[in-house]
């Protein structure tokens, strides 16, 4: 159903680390991924630009769209900053330190982001889930602080309703979006941390370092399926988009997964509407010799891009008309 | 003190726990590597020891051991080669730049492909723990082997107790540290282990990561209940075992890759070597055996167990224990017939270094006979006699041995040498097959900003301990 592109494989200045999620796609096919304590903006055409951010751990960096416009945030033991998109102007800069103080032996981080309609929340290395609201004009006031565990969150990810959280326990957490952000959901851990989340509606997808993809359904508050994916962590899970001119309106059925296992995999998911719409299958594995990939991204015109650590270039995967 | 310590470390990022595992990596790794190197130059066993051994006890001191293991950023590439700079040269051992260069980068491309090996992070402690058993059994000197196990009891104690978020922040950072290391090592390519283009070949297949499950099925459940299966192609299904420990009996990663074949078979049936036939029963477990020589994996294991709370009469242990791969045991010249083993030294030094029988009088060609310095006394070019030295002598009397791992000499006597070496470093550069990638050798971005003001702890320490 895909197949790889090698003539349109992205060459990169620099090459992506092995973190989660290291690879977030932009609705203008820009891409952003982090090397060591750098950010690199990479464009399909091969243009490569290093963001101007000071040094520092960097732990994720993703485009995000607020109130209609993409910006792409930088998550790192300093806290969270967020540029515009092309990297040219730094808009906010949250310091950790502010709110969670200088106490403690351990160093705390930011990991984990994810837009809803007015605002965007983070994951701290406390189990706190920070919310900021979207105002006109570049504010984001920090408008709840969310408690969970006392276990680092690794990743979020949400719907039009729910923000979902999953941290290094592998447990998973959801809270109403709505004024008071109550928590209204959870699903027990298995063993090993949940590495990556996305969701679709309400169905909620989530990756494991075990090699485990599992499926819950948030209206019903079931696991609905699991999946003996990967040989290796999870390392990122993206889902495509019905009409990619209007992105965040509404998810297709496609799921990519992507590890350090070497392995690219195409999944078609259920919508649950039906009895006979209720299994997933594999629609493409793709093999990324002596590559770890260490993110997946879906791109315009029914294409996937996959970043693997240590390797200077993209490589694009495309389906088959 | 230790109810604190666990305390903290319970609370601290597994990403400040990385300099164990790279010191002493990297520091097995040199151990073997100059272990191979004085058994090339027919060092004499005990002076080779000495060697050995004064490089292995700065190595573990209590204090230096003590300063490595507290939480800490970790170390630039460049600091780090300091380490192993002084390391290198607390003993009677003498090695040039060059020499030091080539070390470092085999040391660290030999553990870079050991780490991306391991199936999981947790492995990494296995790594470790295999160096530190071959150093103590390669060098059986009063006080260096207490040292080592002092070291294995800190690696133990220390890294069965993360959390497997910490795990992953460890394996990280790690990798972060050998990120942009592609330098092509002849030894890797002759065995399939690296590609040409100077990545490392990753295998998948063989035993899988604790916990995790055979590729190729989804489960459907309702009600918390499962209620079917559907099977998918996966060409690893067929692949692939699952583990039941967390730390794999047989993995062989961190032992000595230096060890010639013939060395291979003879220590595979000494029965003092660990898990060996005649001290292991197929489906007893490790733990009943009252063996003086525990193994260090057991032990982790065990220990892991515990942390982890697993279950099952073979819970973090191994019920089909094999012969580990050999140690490394210290060869007896008087086992090989001299001419014969220093023909096969220099090959198996020529294939370390990738160099092949240069042809005669082409100056220009990267093929080039590899360089051994038997007479470090001796300036190149300059007669013992006429140079009226009298104190020159064997390399022995004079405490110093020089190791020479430069592999940029075409010539084969000393006067030649000095003749046909062009010292312009530019030159040795270019030819050296491990320059050959430019960007491979450019790994020290990392961590520039911090821990610089740290960097200079632990090499005070070098300086102090001498």
């Amino acid at each position: 159903m895909y197949y790889p592109d090698n003539n349109a494989t992205i060459k990169l200045t620099g090459s992506p680390s092995l973190l989660m999620n290291n690879l977030s796609s932009s609705k203008a096919d820009s891409l952003c991924y982090v090397r060591l304590d750098e950010v690199y903006l990479a464009k399909l055409s091969g243009e490569c630009v290093k963001l101007p951010i000071s040094k520092s751990k960097i732990y994720q960096a993703s485009f995000i769209d607020l109130n209609g416009k993409c910006v792409l945030a930088v998550l790192s033991n300093l806290g969270v900053q967020v540029w515009s998109m092309y990297g040219d102007s730094m808009m906010f800069y949250f310091p950790l330190n502010s709110l969670l103080g200088f106490e403690g032996e351990e160093e705390k981080f930011v990991r984990g982001i994810t837009a809803m309609r007015d605002c965007f929340g983070i994951g701290c290395s406390t189990g706190n889930i920070l919310i900021f609201g979207c105002k006109d004009g570049g504010n984001f006031p920090l408008v709840h602080n969310l408690e969970s565990e006392k276990a680092a969150i690794t990743c979020l990810t949400s719907s039009s309703s729910l923000l979902v959280a999953a941290n290094d326990l592998g447990k998973l957490f959801g809270y109403a979006i709505n004024d008071a952000f109550e928590q209204t959901l959870s699903f027990p851990g298995y063993g090993s941390p949940c590495t990556t989340l996305c969701m679709r509606e309400s169905l909620l997808l989530a990756g494991y370092a075990s090699g485990h993809i599992r499926a819950f359904r948030t209206d019903i508050l079931e696991l609905a399926f699991e999946i003996t994916a990967h040989t290796r962590a999870v390392t990122g899970l993206s889902l495509n988009y019905l009409n990619w001119g209007e992105r965040g309106v509404e998810r297709g059925s496609e799921l990519a997964s992507c590890s350090a296992d070497q392995m690219l995999h195409v999944w078609a998911l259920p919508d649950f509407r039906t009895n006979a719409s209720c299994r997933a299958s594999l629609l493409y594995t793709g093999l990324l010799e002596n590559k770890m990939c260490t993110g997946v991204a879906f791109l315009s015109g029914e294409r996937i891009c996959v970043a693997s650590y240590d390797e200077e270039e993209i490589m694009i995967f495309k389906k088959i008309k | 003190f230790a109810a604190f310590f666990i305390i903290a470390l319970l609370t601290m990022l597994g990403s400040q726990l990385a300099m164990p595992i790279i010191v002493l990596n990297m520091g097995g790794e040199m151990i073997y590597i100059l272990n191979q190197r004085l058994q090339a130059q027919n060092v004499p066993l005990d002076k080779a020891r000495k060697v050995l051994g004064d490089v292995i006890r700065t190595m573990y001191t209590p204090m230096f051991l003590e300063e490595l293991f507290k939480p800490q950023e970790i170390y630039t590439m460049a600091s780090t080669k300091q380490i192993f700079d002084k390391l290198a040269h607390s003993s009677i051992m003498r090695l040039n730049k060059t020499s030091m260069d080539k070390l470092f980068d085999l040391m660290t491309m030999g553990v870079k492909y050991q780490l991306i090996s391991c199936r999981s992070p947790h492995q990494y402690l296995q790594v470790t723990l295999n160096h530190l058993d071959i150093l103590a059994e390669m060098v059986k000197t009063e006080g260096v082997t207490d040292l080592i196990q002092v070291a294995i009891s800190k690696a133990i104690e220390l890294y069965t107790k993360l959390s497997n978020g910490n795990w992953l922040l460890l394996e990280q950072v790690l990798l972060q540290f050998f990120q942009g290391k592609k330098i092509k090592v002849s030894l890797f390519l002759q065995r399939n282990l690296q590609t040409l283009q100077g990545s490392l070949v990753l295998n998948n297949k063989g035993k899988l990561p604790f916990r995790t499950e055979l590729p190729g099925e989804i489960r459907y459940f309702e009600g918390k209940e499962y209620i079917r299966s559907d099977e998918f192609l996966s060409d690893l299904r067929n692949e692939c075992t699952v583990s039941e420990t967390i730390l794999e009996p047989n993995w062989t990663m961190g032992m000595n890759i230096y060890l010639k074949e013939s060395e291979t078979l003879q220590t595979r049936s000494d029965d003092s070597i660990i898990g060996s036939p005649t001290s292991v029963k197929k489906g007893v477990p490790l733990i009943d055996l009252a063996t003086e020589a525990s193994s260090s994996i057991q032990l982790a294991t065990r220990a892991f167990a515990r942390n982890l709370e697993l279950t099952g009469p073979h819970s973090g242990l191994c019920s089909d224990a094999v012969p580990k791969a050999p140690l490394s045991a210290p060869r007896s010249p008087a086992k090989y017939s001299t001419h014969l083993s220093a023909k096969a030294e220099l090959t198996l030094l020529s294939d370390l270094l990738g160099v092949t029988t240069a042809r005669r009088g082409d100056k220009r060609s990267e093929d080039r006979l590899f360089k051994i310095n038997l007479f470090p006394n001796e300036a190149f070019g300059q007669d013992k006699q006429s140079s009226g030295d009298s104190k020159a002598s064997s390399v022995y009397e004079s405490g110093a041995i020089t190791i020479d791992i430069d592999a940029a000499s075409g010539a084969k006597s000393m006067h030649s040498y000095m003749e046909e070496l062009d010292w312009d470093e530019e030159e040795e550069e270019r030819g050296s097959e491990y320059a050959a990638d430019a960007k491979g050798t450019g790994g020290g971005h990392h961590g520039a900003n911090y821990g610089t003001d740290e960097d200079d702890d632990l090499l005070a320490l070098m300086d102090s301990a001498k």
